[in-house]
């Protein structure tokens, strides 16, 4: 079949178009809504092997290999609607498309629209991989596979997150044994051991935490006080196996423990499978680079019960080994499948695209079609020295080169950096309401839901407290979280109107000192609004605002500011998981400092690093468009020549013809 | 798949997790008033979004509130059960199902309302909250509910919401033959506009008469055009306007003669709506993997008898013959308690705080027992399934005077249990006397018990009580005969006391393990028979009094009952006398001029106006004065109505 052979027979399908219409023609002659707004027809701007998958066959299982930027989530969004619209499934059974991320779902479920026109999906799944297997598998039927005879009628596992914090949920000691709690344990299918979750770095097999040296000093100090016993790793491991039993059996599981249950629900209920597979014909996973080692044979045991697979993906996009993901798997798994590649970029200019290309020495030829506004010019760096000034440096060059800067991001791995960067500073002994009220008075929206969150934590402990973060610490007498939010917000209004308590040049003490008075009536103030959604109807708030609690320490330090009044706060900025799909003008890639920062250095990691610490680098510099920057801390000279020797260009070196001209072509461009 | 269980709690009567379970096929739902019918109805529509009920918001009053002052209104839970899927069904209702693949939907409501007072109604499937549910399962079940004196003429009348529609709308399948309808309508609406040959010269007079109007009073810009033609040209609106006509027979094809459904009976014109939903049922049975209940509320409303065993027949052949629907029909009518095998019969009782309902279908009732029953419930006796309790009787004397000696026997005891009063009478306590027109006792207590061994199963929850004849065997006396030679014959046996009266009664075999069970007791008359026992029981004076005014002769008989009369009930320790009166009138109640029967119903007259007398009296009431209950009646009565029975 030739291309328009292709072009033909889906647009039969997908746009109604008539037969004795060539694509051009109806487009031309103002065809399809879907292509309203648009340049050319969306059917025939498709390249060859984009049109083969969209025409493959949902009975064959295939990998569709994807570059950055070859439009992999059109083609994804045009090939379920087309699957969709050729209907001829039995009634009730559908697609399922498997995505990573509530955005990317969002993405597909659009393009679905634009080329469906419909509002309801059923009976096809448009969603995470992980809400499909909870929602599907895990939670619907595991229960039976984990002796939990729920709780008031409802058999729900509830999630535990594994970083929560033991010493706030005294109830986790339940499922404690040998210091291990049961929330922090999971089994791993691949490697066939527990491992415990650590909140800093990798999560450890049972033997090696038994040789750890807090193991040894944790039955030193058991010792010490219960006599000597010698507990054997087996001891250890009867111990992890029962926690996690009883933690299951009450119907607690953490992430890994859900993807476990349903597997194992696969494994012993063959029915499970079979339904499910009729239910769910044809399964599509975007993103598979990201699956894990158990979703692999979560996928597997449907395909084996009749479902077909089309994995989508990237491996060298592959980021969550956090997740124990080992793009290897995935590779592996797909051996077998019939394969079509994508390996035109739409993205990126040829400069991005070439240096991307080279940093994962990938050898395929990836040929670049994105526009071209800078040349060679599109690769530059900056150094820097303070966290706060990597912002406003990267807003004065996308105001000088005229670039949209809604239509910019800031890249970083992870939030601990995205805080740096917004000046937020997460310590653990802060002043709460003095950081609260700073980035209320002058933050963005994400800096002032932090505010909301730091009030919400510091009043609510005067209310009677709460743990909950994602419900701003509502406390438990308070059965409104929306009304409470809105008395946060009142609350930080009214102190920004107060002159004296936005006077941040003073000391912790003395802002302290002139807060107290003023801020109690701010509360009793508020409170009446918030009285008819309190419980507790005899709170006596007089004494609560009087007596100890609502004194602060008299620190005679002086207020560190949470906030520089800053004009580049309008710049997004995102981490590289969230950023996965996304497409911006401009991107600014920030190394850490240090070469053994978690957030990434560009050196050590993304240059001279391997597997998934250059994966990042690479995922970050392809988001692109026309121009990437990246942020890297002060260079040596050998460093600034092994920058330079991958293309980049250093923006304080460059004369000013260079970027006069680059300028010129910017309005050329315009 | 059929619906197999429900249970409910804190909903309308129903405070308590009350079970339900269900058949597959036709459930007739019986009952005594508020024990919870309307209540199992409601939940179904609720929970399956009946098409009127499930916009209509919940309310304060769908809560359970109990009598008490300070009673807590908890939240509502209504749960369903579905089993025996189909492998089409498990992938369709697959966001349902529980890991054995039973489906499963639950609704909650939260009792405290928001704060425009609004319930919020929380649904989920399947056995967790956290699990997939697709709101578009709904969409595979199709549940119709025909409500109690229903105004079948507003709902068969041509407009938006009528079932007549409805059908019709499920007739049309393809989108050529609605095409086809609409092209005859526009034509011919089209031929009225166009008026050729001045066919519609008047309407077209009118039409231009009204437009003119129009232009004048209104104006060129504010005006309107109105065209008059039969119904707007769009599928829907054709479909509303078809309009039903009848005529009272069958096979009538004259279409001058049918007439507006406005001028036909009320019966008639429910019988055309129930027609009507059962032709829809028939349409949409012909789609794959839908699933249609059919909620029917009393039936009987009317309808007479007749024609409620017809539609019931029919019930129970629909329900046969289709697997993917399930019909759950209340009633208060007997006739079609009595018209259907027990198999269909679910029985719901409440204690104000639960429902209890029994699947006569699972009483581990045996088929010869099963044929008995089916045979034997007859529209009579039936009642009984609509009663707070049941005396169980075996013939016609026990059934007449047991209600006027329950008056006597409640009086009295509630004169002994202040403050546990039971009612007055059978009628206000809901007790229905059944006759049973012999011993076969053993058939009708597995309604309530296992007879032969101990068991689990949960039977009717409501107290029934028999009674029956001690019947001690003949006894054997040796006789001389005239040549002077010993004969053995066999004599009436008239014990003067228990210990001499071995019954032969085959039933009361059955009084050891029926009196272990919760709800049923089996009560013997201690001596022989329930007439004997009543005159043993120092009755003799009435009843003499009874014979004597039905015996027309004078003679040997009349002087002897007066004699008995004279001895006004009095006989001390003279046990031989009274024997021997108690015989004489027991052997003349069965002669000719007499009658069980008659005497019975004489005898109950005369206590009626004893009884009468007695109350009316201001002052020193003795109603022990009117008749001697004998203990073992009064047993029973006690027991039906609900009270307390000592061993004594």
């Amino acid at each position: 079949m030739n291309k328009e052979e292709m072009q033909n027979k889906i647009a039969l399908i997908l746009c109604n178009k008539s037969k004795d219409r060539s694509c051009k023609e109806c487009f031309y002659k103002g065809g399809k809504d879907l292509c309203n707004g648009h340049e050319a027809c969306r059917i025939s701007e498709k390249t060859e092997n984009q049109l083969k998958y969209v025409l493959s066959s949902p009975k064959e299982n295939l990998y569709l290999k994807a570059c950055a930027g070859s439009g992999k989530t059109e083609v994804v969004g045009m090939k379920t609607a087309y699957e969709i619209a050729k209907g001829s499934r039995p009634k009730n059974c559908g697609i399922a498309v498997l995505t990573f991320t509530n955005d990317a779902t969002d993405v597909i479920k659009d393009r679905i629209n634009q080329f469906s026109n419909r509002t309801s999906h059923y009976p096809h799944f448009i969603g995470t991989l992980s809400s499909f297997i909870h929602q599907y598998i895990g939670q619907p039927f595991g229960y039976k596979y984990r002796n939990f005879s729920g709780r008031n009628g409802d058999c729900s596992f509830m999630l535990i997150d594994k970083n929560i914090n033991p010493h706030k949920n005294h109830w986790l000691d339940n499922y404690k044994d040998f210091s291990i709690s049961a929330h922090k344990t999971y089994y791993d299918y691949e490697k066939k051991d527990f491992f415990i979750a650590s909140e800093y770095g990798e999560d450890k097999p049972q033997d090696e935490y038994f040789r750890s040296e807090r193991f040894k000093s944790f039955i030193k100090n058991l010792n010490n006080k219960c006599g000597y016993i010698k507990y054997t790793l087996e001891d250890v491991r009867k111990g992890v196996i029962d926690g996690k039993r009883k933690f299951n059996s009450h119907g607690f599981a953490n992430f890994e423990d859900m993807n476990n249950i349903a597997y194992k629900a696969l494994i012993n209920n063959g029915k499970l499978s079979d339904v499910l597979s009729r239910r769910f014909p044809f399964i599509i996973i975007d993103e598979c680079q990201d699956l894990s080692w158990v979703e692999i044979q979560i996928l597997n045991k449907l395909r084996e019960s009749g479902s077909t697979l089309h994995f989508v993906g990237d491996l060298n996009q592959s980021v969550y080994q956090f997740k124990k993901v080992d793009p290897d798997n995935t590779a592996k798994f797909v051996e077998p499948f019939k394969k079509i590649t994508l390996s035109d970029n739409f993205r990126s200019c040829r400069k991005i695209v070439e240096f991307s290309n080279r940093l994962i020495t990938n050898p395929e030829k990836i040929s670049a079609h994105g526009q071209d506004k800078f040349g060679d010019n599109a690769l530059v760096y900056f150094e820097y020295d303070n966290a706060i000034d990597v912002i406003h440096k990267y807003s004065d060059i996308l105001n000088k080169l005229k670039i949209n800067k809604d239509k910019s991001s800031i890249v970083v791995k992870q939030n601990t950096m995205k805080d740096m960067l917004l000046c937020i500073d997460d310590k653990k002994d802060m002043n709460l309401m003095i950081s609260a009220v700073q980035l209320w008075s002058k933050g963005n929206a994400y800096q002032k839901q932090k505010s909301l969150e730091y009030a919400g934590r510091q009043i609510s402990k005067w209310f009677g407290g709460s743990k909950n973060k994602g419900s701003y610490y509502c406390p438990k007498d308070i059965n409104s979280v929306f009304e409470w939010r809105i008395f946060l917000k009142n609350v930080l209004n009214d102190c920004c109107e107060k002159d004296e308590l936005i006077d941040f040049n003073q000391s912790n003490g003395e802002w302290h000192k002139t807060a107290r008075p003023i801020l109690k009536s701010i509360i009793k103030h508020r409170y009446d609004y918030l009285k008819i959604y309190d419980e507790l109807t005899e709170r006596n708030l007089e004494a609560t605002l009087s007596g100890q609690w609502f004194r602060a320490k008299n620190s005679p330090e002086s207020i560190t500011s949470t906030l520089e009044d800053k004009k580049g706060a309008k710049i997004q900025v995102i981490t590289i998981h969230g950023s996965k799909g996304c497409t911006y003008d401009s991107t600014l890639v920030v190394s850490s400092k240090s070469e053994r920062s978690d957030s990434g250095h560009w050196k050590v990691h993304w240059i001279e690093g391997e597997g998934e610490a250059k994966r990042v680098g690479y995922i970050a510099s392809t988001r692109a468009k026309y121009l990437l920057v990246w942020a890297v801390p002060t260079l040596s000279e050998e460093d600034r020549k092994l920058i330079e020797g991958y293309g980049f260009k250093n923006i304080d070196e460059m004369s000013t013809t260079t970027k006069y001209e680059l300028l010129e072509r910017t309005n050329e461009y315009a | 798949m059929y619906i197999s269980k429900l249970n409910i709690e804190g909903y309308k009567n129903c405070k308590n997790m009350s079970d339900i379970n269900f058949n597959k096929g036709l459930n007739i739902i019986v009952g005594e008033n508020a024990s919870g019918k309307t209540t199992i109805i409601n939940s179904l529509r609720l929970i399956l979004r009946d098409n009127e009920y499930s916009y209509m918001n919940i309310t304060e009053d769908d809560f359970y509130r109990s009598f008490e002052a300070e009673s807590k209104v908890e939240n509502i839970k209504i749960d369903l059960e579905w089993d025996e899927l189909s492998t089409d069904e498990e992938v369709t209702f697959l966001t349902w199902c529980d890991a054995d693949f039973k489906a499963k939907l639950h609704l909650e409501v939260d009792k405290n309302p928001n704060l425009r007072g609004y319930y919020k109604k929380n649904v989920w499937g399947g056995a967790s909250k956290a699990s997939a549910f697709e709101e578009e399962t709904f969409d595979c079940i199709d549940c119709i509910y025909l409500p109690p004196l229903r105004d079948a003429e507003e709902r068969l009348r041509n407009g938006k919401k009528s079932r007549l529609a409805m059908l019709l709308e499920h007739q049309y399948k393809n989108d050529e033959s609605k095409e086809l309808l609409v092209k005859e309508v526009r034509d011919f609406n089209q031929s009225i506009v166009d008026n050729k040959e001045d066919k519609f010269t008047e309407i077209e007079k009118a039409k231009h008469d009204i437009n003119q109007k129009i232009n004048d009073s209104m104006g060129t810009v504010f005006g309107q055009t109105i065209n008059l033609q039969f119904s707007e040209t769009s599928f829907m609106s054709i479909l509303k306007n078809i309009k039903m006509v009848f005529f009272p027979q069958i096979g009538e094809t004259d279409i001058h003669k049918f007439r507006d459904i406005a001028i036909n009976s009320l019966g008639y014109n429910n019988l055309l709506y129930i027609a009507t939903v059962f032709a829809e049922l028939e349409a949409i049975g012909r789609e794959k993997n839908l699933f249609t209940v059919l909620l029917i509320e009393e039936p009987e409303a009317h309808l007479h008898p007749q024609l409620q065993i017809k539609l019931i027949k029919y019930l129970e052949q629909l329900a046969g013959e289709k697997n993917n629907i399930q019909i759950f029909v209340t009633t208060h009518s007997p006739v079609l308690a009595s018209s259907v095998s027990i198999d269909n019969l679910i029985h719901i009782t409440n204690n104000g705080e639960t429902i209890f309902a029994t699947q006569l279908s699972k009483l581990n009732i045996n088929d010869d027992s099963k044929n008995y029953i089916n045979r034997w419930l007859d529209i009579t006796k039936s009642t009984l399934l609509f009663s707070k309790g049941v005396i169980l009787v075996e013939g016609v004397s026990e059934a007449m005077l047991i209600p006027e000696f329950a008056k006597i026997v409640l009086h009295m005891y509630n004169q002994d249990h202040a403050g546990k009063e039971l009612p007055t009478s059978l009628e206000e306590a809901g007790v229905s006397v059944v006759n049973i027109n012999g011993i076969n006792f053993k058939h009708f207590f597995k309604l309530f018990c296992n007879v032969d061994q101990v068991d689990s199963i949960r039977r009717l929850q409501f107290r029934c009580s028999g009674i029956t004849d001690n019947d001690p065997a003949k006894v054997e006396v040796i006789e001389q005969d005239k040549d002077g030679e010993d004969k053995v014959k066999k004599e009436e046996n008239y014990p003067l006391s228990e210990e001499k009266a071995d019954g032969a009664n085959t039933a009361l075999k059955l009084k050891k393990l029926i009196n272990k069970s919760t709800f049923a007791r089996l009560f013997s008359s201690p001596l022989k028979t329930f007439e004997y026992d009543l005159a043993m029981n120092k009755n003799t004076k009435i009843m003499s009094e009874v014979i004597r005014s039905a015996w027309s002769k004078t003679g040997s008989v009349k002087t002897r009952l007066e004699e008995i009369e004279k001895q006004e009930n009095r006989y001390s320790s003279d046990c031989i006398r009274l024997r021997k009166d108690s015989i004489f009138i027991y052997e003349h109640i069965e002669a000719t001029e007499v009658g069980k029967g008659i005497f019975a119903q004489m005898l109950a007259d005369k206590i009626q106006n004893l009884y009468n007398l007695e109350m009316s009296k201001d002052t020193d009431k003795d109603i022990t004065t009117v008749f001697n209950v004998p203990k073992y009646i009064a047993d029973a009565i006690i027991w039906a109505c609900g009270g307390e029975i000592t061993n004594e």
